[in-house]
């Protein structure tokens, strides 16, 4: 019984604060307390929803802000990739190419904007770049550690049993940095939705960041606060999604860390570089 | 006849393995010892193809070993599985020049010869270590090596799990009489299992003595001529007692 009650309480436990906070924001709006043209109350908010995605307004401006996520994710989780393995792969390379990129990854990169914009327009081209730029280096740092932080005696074990080559990345690099891999995308993913606020903000017509700067243009915190929860729902969701894809590949990995670290009793996990 | 020719290693100017010859006849089995840095586990991996030698060659029947090859089955210190494998397709990983049909059988046939059949679709991490080392000796022997190379295969288990694993092998020994060479620090080890028994020490490592061990198996671990044996061994490796402990190395 205690047992149960333990589990059903850490499914729920997280949603105990948020659903507080909501409860007293909303009873603060009703009894006055908090200014409406500031903080409207949470069925405000829902009203708002509901009244953008009646006048067929919303579904547009979610179409145009996942598309961009999808395709600037795509070209930066490609190039961090090819670059990633590359480096990963061969010390030469890695020489080669990792310093100029580690040294690009210490620029924030909301400081390309100006430049994107004067080189590639306001129009697609610079934002998808701007998200692209984004996923980039999650993926590409992490794709680089995976495969360097292979375990070389296991290298061993396929070169005794006579794998090289293409035989020995498919067997044994590729399922080893998997794992490695999965963080980087979950990375990149992440930080293509925060840079789909920038590059929204950054002139656009459509997209949820345009409504954010709507919002506060035209006064209308409601729609604000709607486009901030639907970044939050689209963002938990894709990640979300994208995990569970990743766990059909590295189940085992899942179960070699919680072994690992039943073992090693509230030893730190390994740690990935993340950005 | 597995025979290693003037086999010398130089790792960065520092000499590692002077001159060493040997000569392991078919289903022989030689188990090494010697000190930490006598140069053992290096001889083995050149044995196996893992590293070339400064001068010197390792030939087995006839054929100069220049690379891992099929008929030479090796066993690290630790298993060393794919975690991302079933304990089977662990064992299958070795088959892979055989058509895929053939390995399953092969794999199941090998991990029920060490005991495993139960846990063939298991994560390697839900066995324990013993488990764990037989799963890796079952990889080993899958494709039926001519030649097995221990490289202190149970230096990192229980004594009880060591002891049962010993008598394992030998059991795998007699059904299939591979020639083997095993690398221990455990002299009781090499004295329960070898046909004989060389002793290497270093600075360079060298072969010091050998002993021909007449003994039928299996032997028990507490007969008095392996205990006289043990003893000069140890003299040997200045590891005799001598009004104190042994060095901790060779805890027995």
């Amino acid at each position: 019984m205690r047992f149960r009650a333990r589990l059903a309480l850490g499914g729920a436990a997280g949603l105990v604060l948020p659903a507080l906070l909501l409860a007293l924001w909303e009873a603060l709006s009703r009894f006055g307390l908090a200014p409406p043209n500031l903080l409207p109350a949470p069925s405000a908010v829902l009203r708002a929803l509901g009244g953008l995605w009646l006048s067929g307004e919303l579904p547009g401006h979610i179409e145009v802000t996942l598309l961009r996520v999808l395709l600037g994710f795509l070209f930066g989780t490609a190039a961090g990739t090819l670059l990633g393995a590359l480096t990963g792969y061969s010390a030469l390379w890695r020489r080669l190419l990792d310093p100029a990129f580690q040294a690009l990854r210490s620029i924030p990169s909301f400081a390309w904007i100006p430049l994107f914009v004067l080189w590639l327009g306001i129009f697609e081209a610079s934002k998808l770049t701007l998200i692209a730029v984004g996923a980039f280096f999650p993926v590409y740092l992490n794709t680089m550690a995976g495969i360097q932080q292979v375990d070389r005696k296991l290298v061993e074990v396929a070169r005794v049993h006579g794998y090289g080559g293409a035989a020995l990345v498919r067997c044994v690099l590729l399922p080893a940095t998997l794992p490695a891999y999965v963080t980087g995308l979950r990375g990149g993913l992440g930080l293509a939705w925060m840079f789909v606020v920038a590059a929204e903000f950054m002139g656009a017509s459509e997209g949820l960041g345009f409504l954010l700067i709507d919002g506060q243009q035209t006064g209308r915190p409601a729609n604000i606060i709607a486009a901030v929860l639907l970044f939050a729902v689209f963002g938990k969701a894709s990640d979300l999604a994208l995990a569970a894809l990743g766990r059909r590949f590295v189940s085992w990995q899942d179960n070699f860390q919680s072994a690992e670290e039943r073992k090693a009793d509230a030893a730190d996990p390994p740690r990935l570089q993340e950005v | 006849m597995l025979q290693i020719r003037r086999v010398s290693k130089k790792f960065d100017g520092f000499e590692a393995l002077g001159e060493i010859d040997l000569a392991v006849d078919r289903g022989e089995i030689a188990g090494i010892v010697g000190t930490s840095g006598c140069g053992k586990s290096t001889l083995l991996r050149i044995v196996g193809g893992l590293e070339a030698p400064s001068s010197g060659s390792v030939v087995l029947d006839g054929v100069a070993v220049a690379g891992p090859r099929p008929e030479v089955g090796l066993v690290f210190q630790e298993p060393r599985l794919m975690p991302w494998l079933s304990v089977r397709e662990n064992v299958e990983f070795a088959l892979a020049r055989r058509p895929r049909a053939q390995r399953r059988p092969l794999a199941d046939a090998a991990l029920a010869r060490v005991g495993l059949g139960a846990v063939a679709d298991a994560l390697p991490q839900a066995l324990s270590g013993g488990m764990a080392q037989r799963a890796a000796i079952a990889r080993a022997l899958v494709a039926r090596p001519q030649v097995l190379l221990l490289d202190e295969p149970f230096s990192a288990l229980d004594a009880f799990t060591r002891f049962g694993l010993q008598d394992h092998l030998l059991d795998i020994w007699r059904a299939d009489q591979p020639t083997m060479l095993f690398v221990t620090h455990d002299v009781e080890e090499a004295l329960v299992l070898s046909d004989r028994v060389v002793v290497m020490r270093a600075k360079p490592g060298r072969i010091h003595a050998q002993y021909r061990i007449d003994l039928p198996r299996p032997r028990r671990r507490t007969e008095g001529r392996l205990q006289a044996w043990k003893e000069r061994i140890l003299e040997d490796l200045d590891l005799a007692v001598k009004g104190g402990g042994a060095d901790p190395e060779f805890a027995i």
